[in-house]
C-alpha cells in the first residue's frame, strides 16, 4: 500500500482552505472593480 | 437558533428578490438577468450553483468511505465549469439571441434530436430539483431538528417565491451572497477543527487504524474519480441552468467567469470534505455517513458549528434550487409553450407563463418531496448515462461544421441505453463512462463517414424579444 505522504497531507488540506478563503477574497475584489466600472449587471 | 435563521434568510432571500425583480421588465430581463451580467456576478453564479448539498454532504462521505482520493474525485467535478468555459463564449457568439440549449439542439439537428434532448433534459432537471428539495429537508432536520416536511417546504417555497418575483436577476444576485456565505462558512468550519484537533494527528491516527483511506492506489476511488468527471461534464454540458448563464454574461465575460469559477470550486469538496477523515481520531459512531461532515464540526465546534454548517447547507440548497426553477422553467416556456403549443406568443405572455412554470415545477417537487421517499433521491443517478451521453452531439455540434444530425440522435439515445444497462449490470460508477463512450462512437464514426453541411449563421435565430431581426443567410 503506498500512502500518501503526511507532508502532502498537510499541503492538501491547508492549500484547500488557502484558496476557499482566496476565492471568497477574489470574489469581493471582482465585484468592487465591476461596481467601479459600472458593469455589475 | 435553527429557527432563527431559516427565518432570517427566507426574510433576506424574499426582500431581495422582489429589489431586484423590479429590474425584470421583459423576457430578456426576466430569462436572462438583461443578457448583462458582469465577471463577479457571473463567476459567483457558476460556483455557487454547482455548490450543491451534496458538495458539503457528500464529499465528507466521499472523504469516510474513499479516502483522499474520494475528496479529489470529487473536486474533478469542478473541470466540467473550466471545460465549459471556451464553449460558453463560442455559444455567445453563435447565438447572441438565444435562450435555451433546446434551443440549441433544435436548430443544430432537428426535431428528433430535440425531442431526445428535451426528455433527457427535463428529467434531469426535475430528479435534480426533487433530490435538493428532499435533501434540503433531511439536512434541516438532521442538523437543527426542524420537522422533514417544514424545512424542506420552507426552504423550497422561498426559493420559488423570490425567483418568482425577481426571475434571473433575482438568482444571480442572491447566488452572490450565498457564494461568499459558502466560502467563508467552509473556512470558518474548517480552521475551528484543525484548531481543535491537530491536522497531524489525524494523519497519525489514520495511518494506524484506517490506512487505506490514505493509500494513493485504492482503485474504487480511482474509478470515482472518472465517472465524477464524466457525470460532472455531461450535467453542465448539456444543462440549460449552464446554458442561460453563458447568454446571462456578457460576451466577454462567459469564458473566464466559467474558468475562474471551476478555479473557485476546486478546493471546496476538499475543504469541506477532510474533516469526515477526524472522525476516527474523535471515535465517533458514523450511522449515517453522508452525516459524518455536520457531525465531526457538532463534535468538534459545539453550538457554534453546527450553526456554520447550517448556514453553509442552507445556501448551498438554496443556490441550487433558485437556478434550477429559473432555468428550468425557461427550457419549458421556450422549447415546449412557445415553439410547440404557441408560436406567437408575446413577450409578456411568454414572461407570465415562465412565471407560472416556476409555480408548477416548485409545486410538482413539492409533492413528490413530501412523502420523503428515500429511494427517490437515488433516482438522479439514472440521469448520470443520459447526461453523459450528451457530451459529444454538444461539443461536435458547436464545433464541428460537418456534425451529423442522425450521429447526434443515435449518440443521445443507444449512449443513455447502453449506460442504463451499465448501471445496472456494473454499478452506478460505470453509468456516465459507458454512456458517454458509447456516443462518443457513434457521434465520431458517423460524422467521420457521413458528413452534413451546416451554416453556423442559421443559430442566431430571431426571437419575438428581440428589439431587431437579425439577418440570417
Amino acid at each position: 500500500m503506498t500512502l500518501l505522504p503526511e507532508f502532502l497531507f498537510h499541503i492538501l488540506v491547508y492549500g484547500a482552505l488557502l484558496l476557499t478563503a482566496a476565492a471568497a477574497i477574489i470574489l469581493v475584489v471582482l465585484l468592487i472593480k465591476d461596481a467601479r466600472d459600472r458593469h455589475i449587471w | 437558533m435553527g429557527w432563527a435563521l431559516l427565518i432570517a434568510f427566507s426574510i433576506l432571500w424574499v426582500a431581495l428578490g422582489v429589489f431586484w425583480g423590479r429590474k425584470a421588465k421583459n423576457l430578456d430581463g426576466y430569462m436572462l438577468a438583461g443578457r448583462n451580467v458582469g465577471m463577479a456576478l457571473g463567476t459567483a453564479t457558476a460556483m455557487a450553483t454547482w455548490v450543491t448539498s451534496n458538495t458539503t454532504m457528500l464529499a465528507p462521505q466521499f472523504a469516510l468511505q474513499l479516502g483522499i482520493w474520494g475528496m479529489v474525485a470529487y473536486s474533478t467535478a469542478s473541470f466540467g465549469l473550466m471545460l465549459f468555459a471556451p464553449l460558453a463564449k463560442r455559444i455567445r457568439l453563435l447565438m447572441p439571441s438565444g435562450f435555451t440549449s433546446g434551443d440549441f439542439i433544435r436548430i443544430r439537428y432537428g426535431n428528433l434530436a430535440w425531442y431526445i434532448f428535451l426528455a433527457i433534459s427535463i428529467f434531469y432537471s426535475i430528479t435534480w430539483l426533487i433530490s435538493m428539495s428532499m435533501a434540503g429537508g433531511i439536512v434541516l432536520n438532521a442538523v437543527s431538528g426542524i420537522d422533514y416536511k417544514f424545512g424542506m417546504s420552507v426552504i423550497l417555497w422561498i426559493c420559488v417565491i423570490y425567483t418568482l418575483f425577481g426571475g434571473l436577476y433575482a438568482v444571480v444576485g442572491t447566488d452572490y451572497i450565498q457564494s461568499l456565505i459558502i466560502l467563508v462558512g467552509v473556512v470558518i468550519v474548517g480552521v475551528g477543527v484543525l484548531i481543535e484537533l491537530p491536522l497531524g494527528t489525524v494523519y497519525r491516527d489514520l495511518e494506524v487504524d484506517n490506512p487505506g483511506l490514505l493509500n494513493l492506489l485504492l482503485p474504487a476511488s480511482i474509478m470515482a474519480l472518472f465517472n465524477n468527471l464524466l457525470f460532472g461534464l455531461g450535467e453542465i454540458f448539456h444543462s440549460n441552468v449552464w446554458w442561460t448563464r453563458a447568454f446571462a454574461m456578457r460576451q466577454r465575460v462567459a469564458r473566464n467567469a466559467y474558468l475562474l469559477a471551476g478555479f473557485c470550486w476546486l478546493p471546496i469538496p476538499i475543504a469541506a470534505g477532510f474533516i469526515a477523515l477526524a472522525s476516527g481520531s474523535l471515535g465517533i459512531n458514523v450511522t449515517s455517513p453522508d452525516m459524518v461532515g455536520p457531525l465531526v464540526a457538532a463534535e468538534l465546534l459545539g453550538y457554534v458549528g453546527a450553526i456554520g454548517v447550517f448556514i453553509v447547507i442552507f445556501c448551498s440548497l438554496a443556490s441550487s434550487i433558485d437556478s434550477l426553477l429559473a432555468a428550468t422553467s425557461a427550457l419549458i416556456t421556450e422549447d415546449i409553450y412557445r415553439k410547440m403549443i404557441h408560436p406567437r406568443a408575446t413577450d409578456s405572455e411568454l414572461k407570465r407563463m415562465a412565471a407560472y412554470i416556476i409555480l408548477g415545477l416548485g409545486l410538482v417537487a413539492w409533492l413528490v418531496s413530501l412523502p420523503r421517499i428515500n429511494d427517490l433521491a437515488s433516482v438522479l443517478f439514472y440521469a448520470g448515462p443520459m447526461v453523459g451521453s450528451t457530451i459529444w452531439p454538444i461539443v461536435t455540434g458547436l464545433y464541428w461544421r460537418r456534425a451529423n444530425p442522425t450521429a447526434a440522435v443515435l449518440g443521445m439515445f443507444l449512449g443513455s441505453v447502453a449506460g442504463l444497462i451499465a448501471y445496472y449490470k456494473i454499478g452506478f460508477y460505470a453509468g456516465a463512462l459507458v454512456g458517454a463512450a458509447t456516443s462518443m462512437v457513434f457521434v465520431l464514426v458517423i460524422n467521420t463517414l457521413a458528413p452534413r453541411d451546416f451554416q453556423w449563421d442559421r443559430l442566431n435565430e430571431a426571437h419575438p424579444s428581440d428589439p431587431v431581426k437579425p439577418e440570417v443567410s
